[in-house]
């Protein structure tokens, strides 16, 4: 994929050797997805599956899922979106269409429904469907082949994209989540706590297979980073040695679209943290790289001349 | 056994003789040098073999050649050189006695690319480092024994990295311009190599050929002893047993390479360097290293270079009473040198008709004079026409014995010595007693650790009361112990009346705790003098000590290197690899260019903002996550011998590890800060406790532990000071 390498080279070697290595690591692997990787899904039985998780909770997983999926809806690609948050599912609550849930992969694992009829097709955007895993406050009995199961059926249904909202945690869900997934976002906030559980979620990534990860750095503001106050995104993406999808700034809205069930990239007038998101979509899709680089802006010409007379600093 | 002497005999028998000289010079040197031995301005370019082998390494290379070594380490021959045991067989090197053990890839497997490489550079890294030496200095002889036939891969390896590193040290010629010598460079290397039997194959025969070319070869080894077994075979009559070859063999090799070391050792390099065999004023006193090095390239560059392969013979001449000094030593040389020609079964007269040099080194009680080092030479002339002459003449022995010991090497181009079949002597009467002898050598029984343990066992000392005294006596303890026996035996003893001493007189006589049993038992002899009781050390019950911990056991040590352990598929060890310093990323950025080249020229660069304090922390949180998942296991080895293997992290001993002290004791266990720390097992090699199986705060017995004795008795308690200070344990066990 053309964004893992374009990521990938974004990666700066951190100054720590723990970091550095890690980083390292990271990024020849990123380097090695895409080596291998196909480009982008046809939608012949070939979808990409990308779960979106983080470790911690409520850093936003649950809305940049929705949002992710929206706008790669928008962009015109068959997408899919598994609520895989069994028990504690949103995801119908942040698209808007929580009265529509009849039936659930459960049932239609136990043979009560077809695939069809548990999902919930989107009906501002036909490509974009919703599959939840259970009804809520239902006990817990996925396994692992019943994700590979489930995620068979939705590449024959010739979805391009499949987005896993990823329980919080890195227990049974978490591994039940990320086994049947080709790709990862790590959602993390300049937190040092949602860091350090991206950065256990980030090995745990690379343990089990999944060596094409990209970070997607949440509620970032720029106030609080000029005041030094919070961690830059480039210190979080050094920090943890992943490439980076994109950095959504806080944004109120969210809370305001979450409760009208309506995601942010709907708006009319698209808000900064909704254009974040269409942006990061456009990188997952690998069509046009918008990644604009947070350490190096571009030169204008009176800076290009200055420099030509007092020396680059690079 | 110096006292037997006689004038005929010849030989490798005499080893045993030889090894007490060696033994019995050396407590003279020891006496006569112990105040210079205390000043720290020793010669150290005069000495390079160094006092009682100090700087010598000796190694051995495959299960032969850890025979070898262990031979000599158990002989005591060199007892400060530090002893190495090359061997891909496991078992050998556990059963070693040297004190440093190497393992070798093993040829069982196929090992992938420069893993032999990779290992020999690793192991001669490690001999050339000095960690074995007393000193800690790098060794500046190296001897390597071998059975030719199992060293072909690892073992030319081997020296060819000992050449490698010992001349990357050693100074270079004219600015590093060495013009055409090919000479070693460095210190001394010698080579002992035993050739296979002859029904051994013709493999290990090529095998052995090989190496001895490649140990010859130019710029390795300056010294290639050879000691053919199938000579041996076939020049013994009938009688002689493959094993009883073999320990022969053994004995030559060692007796050779023991003198060899000794015509070698600077403070006996009186000797003399004959240009011309006839004219006696040639004589150079004062030989050095080098100057011998010239003079083997010499005479072996135009046979091929290299340094030859020698093959040994010996010979002893009593000095005759009869002429002046110097006339009655030039007939014992003479006699010697004939000896030693006629009589050796590897020196058959086709020897001397192939030799290109003739070394010859004479030991004796008084100074050669001029009639005696012209008859060396012409002895040696008539022997090998052909050949030049090397002679040797080490330091007259204080003692003044009154016999010339001569060994005698023939040195041969390799290819000539490997085609040189030479005629059968009469040695064969000779032979018996030579087997005899060297089956009663010092160091050919193996090290036995039953039998070795019990003088360790007797060192526990207890007082013995004045009671015990009055009634055997203040003899020595043989009688006390003889008086005992009969007494227990029911045979009552009239011992004489004791002459009654004042306080201060009276001795302290400290015996085996035994002993003190049976002494208690058998107190029914005469008391006709009463004393007053004294304090008697074991009334109080008995403390319960641990046995002294190694002295290295608490001690950050230095490292001297740290080498990863090389596995292959199915994960066994088959290597080490050094560990080569990185340059960190830090160094490397602080070494960017600082200034910036403009229009107006150089302007300093504007510097990197640092990071902000909350990415400082979260790095700091992260890198400590993620450490334990990236220890990494190595193998370092310390200047004070000790040898880790385990988990490293920051250049510290932290997590699991285990690592074998310089005294052979070993802990296995728990790690944190250099020290041990945490549960672990501490054994140990020698004693009567097995080993101590309990809780360690840095580097000191703390806690719950078990002491577990060889018998099988097992003490559980709580610790302290390396002592038991309660019986219970804190915790369940």
């Amino acid at each position: 994929m053309a964004c893992a390498r374009a990521n990938a080279l974004h990666v700066r070697c951190p100054t720590t050797t723990g970091a550095r290595r890690a980083s390292a690591r990271r990024a020849s692997r990123a380097v090695r997805a895409e080596a291998t990787g196909a480009g982008e899904p046809t939608g012949d039985g070939d979808a990409q599956v990308i779960v979106v998780t983080s470790g911690k909770g409520g850093v936003g997983k649950t809305t940049s899922s929705a949002n992710l999926g929206m706008s790669m809806a928008r962009l015109g690609y068959r997408v899919a979106l598994i609520d895989a948050d069994i028990g504690l599912r949103n995801l119908d609550l942040l698209l808007g269409l929580e009265n529509r849930v009849m039936y659930t992969a459960m049932e239609v694992l136990e043979g009560e429904c077809r695939m069809e009829q548990a999902l919930i097709r989107d009906k501002r955007w036909r490509t974009l469907a919703l599959l939840p895993i259970s009804k809520n406050r239902a006990r817990y009995n996925v396994t692992k082949s019943n994700m590979s199961t489930l995620i068979k059926v939705l590449k024959e249904m010739e979805f391009q994209y499949i987005i896993i909202d990823c329980p919080a945690g890195i227990d049974v869900g978490f591994i039940n989540a990320i086994s049947v997934a080709d790709s990862a976002i790590i959602v993390t906030t300049p937190e040092i706590t949602a860091i350090r559980d991206a950065d256990r979620v980030a090995g745990l990534l690379e343990a089990n297979g999944i060596y094409d990860v990209k970070l997607l750095v949440n509620r970032v503001r720029a106030d609080m980073i000029k005041k030094n106050d919070m961690m830059s995104v480039k210190d979080v993406q050094e920090m943890l040695g992943v490439p980076l999808l994109g950095a959504i700034p806080e944004d109120t809205e969210v809370i305001v679209s979450t409760n009208r069930g309506e995601p942010l990239v709907l708006k009319k007038k698209l808000t900064l943290a909704g254009i974040a998101y269409e942006n990061a979509a456009r990188r997952i899709s690998g069509k046009t790289d918008y990644l604009i680089d947070l350490d190096r802006p571009k030169k204008g010409i009176l800076q290009r001349v200055g420099e030509f007379f007092a020396g680059d600093d690079e | 056994m110096c006292a037997r002497r006689s004038s005929q005999t010849n030989g490798f028998t005499r080893v045993q003789r030889q090894l007490g000289r060696h033994q019995s010079r050396r407590t003279n040197r020891r006496a006569g040098r112990r105040d210079a031995r205390s000043t720290p301005n020793e010669t150290p370019e005069e000495d390079p073999i160094g006092y009682r082998g100090r700087e010598v390494a000796i190694v051995g290379i495959g299960t032969r050649g850890c025979a070898l070594v262990d031979a000599l380490c158990e002989s005591r021959a060199l007892p400060e050189s530090a002893s190495w045991a090359l061997s891909a067989d496991v078992g050998s090197l556990e059963r070693s006695a040297a004190a440093n053990r190497w393992r070798l890839p093993p040829q069982t497997v196929e090992v992938s690319g420069k893993v032999v490489e990779d290992n020999a550079a690793s192991a001669a890294a490690a001999v050339m480092s000095g960690e074995g030496t007393l000193s800690g200095t790098p060794p500046r002889t190296v001897v390597v024994l071998c059975a030719g036939g199992e060293a072909l891969e690892s073992g030319e390896a081997f020296v060819r990295e000992i050449s490698r590193v010992k001349a990357s040290t050693a100074k270079r010629g004219f600015f590093g311009f060495k013009g055409a010598s090919r000479a070693p460079e460095g210190g001394m290397m010698l080579a002992g190599v035993i050739e296979p039997f002859s029904f051994e194959g013709r493999r290990k025969k090529t095998s052995c050929e090989e190496f001895v070319r490649c140990a010859s070869g130019a710029g390795a080894c300056d010294v290639v002893l050879t000691v053919s077994q199938s000579e041996l075979l076939k020049n013994g009559e009938e009688n002689m047993s493959v094993q009883d070859a073999t320990s022969v063999a053994d004995a030559s090799l060692l007796f050779s390479v023991l003198s060899s070391l000794d015509a070698l050792r600077g403070n006996c390099w009186n000797s003399n360097f004959v240009a011309n065999a006839s004219d006696v004023e040639a004589w150079v006193p004062q030989t050095k290293k080098n100057e011998l090095r010239a003079f083997v390239n010499r005479v072996m560059s135009s046979r091929g270079g290299g340094c030859g392969v020698s093959h040994a013979g010996r010979g002893v001449a009593q000095v005759p009473t009869y002429g002046s000094i110097d006339e009655a030593c030039a007939s014992a040389a003479r006699k010697a040198i004939l000896t030693a020609a006629r009589e050796s079964p590897f020196l058959a007269p086709g020897r001397f008709d192939t030799a290109h040099l003739v070394v010859c080194m004479l030991k004796h009680g008084v100074s050669l004079g001029p009639i005696a080092r012209a008859a060396v030479s012409q002895v040696l002339s008539e022997l090998a026409p052909e050949a030049e002459q090397f002679i040797t003449v080490a330091d007259p022995d204080k003692k003044g014995t009154t016999e010339v010991e001569v060994s005698l090497l023939t040195v041969t181009d390799a290819a000539t010595a490997a085609n040189a079949a030479p005629e059968s002597t009469n040695v064969s009467t000779v032979l018996d007693e030579q087997r005899a002898k060297a089956n009663a050598m010092p160091f050919i029984p193996r090290y036995d650790a039953e039998n070795s343990e019990p003088e360790i066992q007797r060192r526990k000392t207890t007082k013995l009361s004045r009671e015990d005294l009055k009634t055997f006596g203040f003899g020595d303890t043989k009688e006390m112990v003889t008086q005992l026996e009969a007494s227990r035996a029911g045979i009552s003893i009239e011992s004489e009346p004791v002459a009654e001493k004042s306080k201060s007189e009276e001795p302290v006589v400290y015996t085996s705790a035994e002993l003190l049993g049976e002494m208690s038992s058998a107190q029914t002899v005469t008391d006709k003098i009463t004393y007053q009781e004294v304090e008697i050390a074991t009334n109080a019950p008995p403390k319960v000590t641990l046995p002294a911990l190694p002295r290295d056991f608490a001690v950050n040590g230095v490292a001297v290197r740290i080498s990863e352990p090389q596995r292959d598929n199915a994960g066994n060890v088959i290597g080490y690899k050094t560990l080569e310093a990185k340059e960190s990323d830090s160094t490397k950025q602080s070494k960017k260019l600082s200034r910036v080249r403009s229009l107006f020229g150089w302007r300093p660069a504007k510097k990197e903002e640092e990071k902000s304090n909350l990415s400082k922390r979260a790095l700091g949180m992260l890198e400590k996550d993620r450490v334990g998942s990236d220890r990494s296991v190595v193998r370092v080895e310390f200047a004070s011998l000790a040898v880790y293997e385990g988990e490293w992290v920051n250049g510290k001993r932290e997590g699991d590890g285990r690592q074998v002290f310089a005294n052979g004791d070993w802990y296995d266990g728990k790690w944190f800060g250099d020290l041990p720390n945490g549960k672990g097992r501490l054994s140990f090699k020698t004693g009567d406790v097995a080993y101590f199986d309990g809780t360690f705060n840095a580097g000191e017995v703390d806690g719950d532990g078990t002491l577990v004795k060889h018998s099988g008795e097992e003490i559980t308690g709580i610790w302290r000071d390396g002592a038991l200070v309660s019986d219970e344990c804190d915790l369940p066990r």
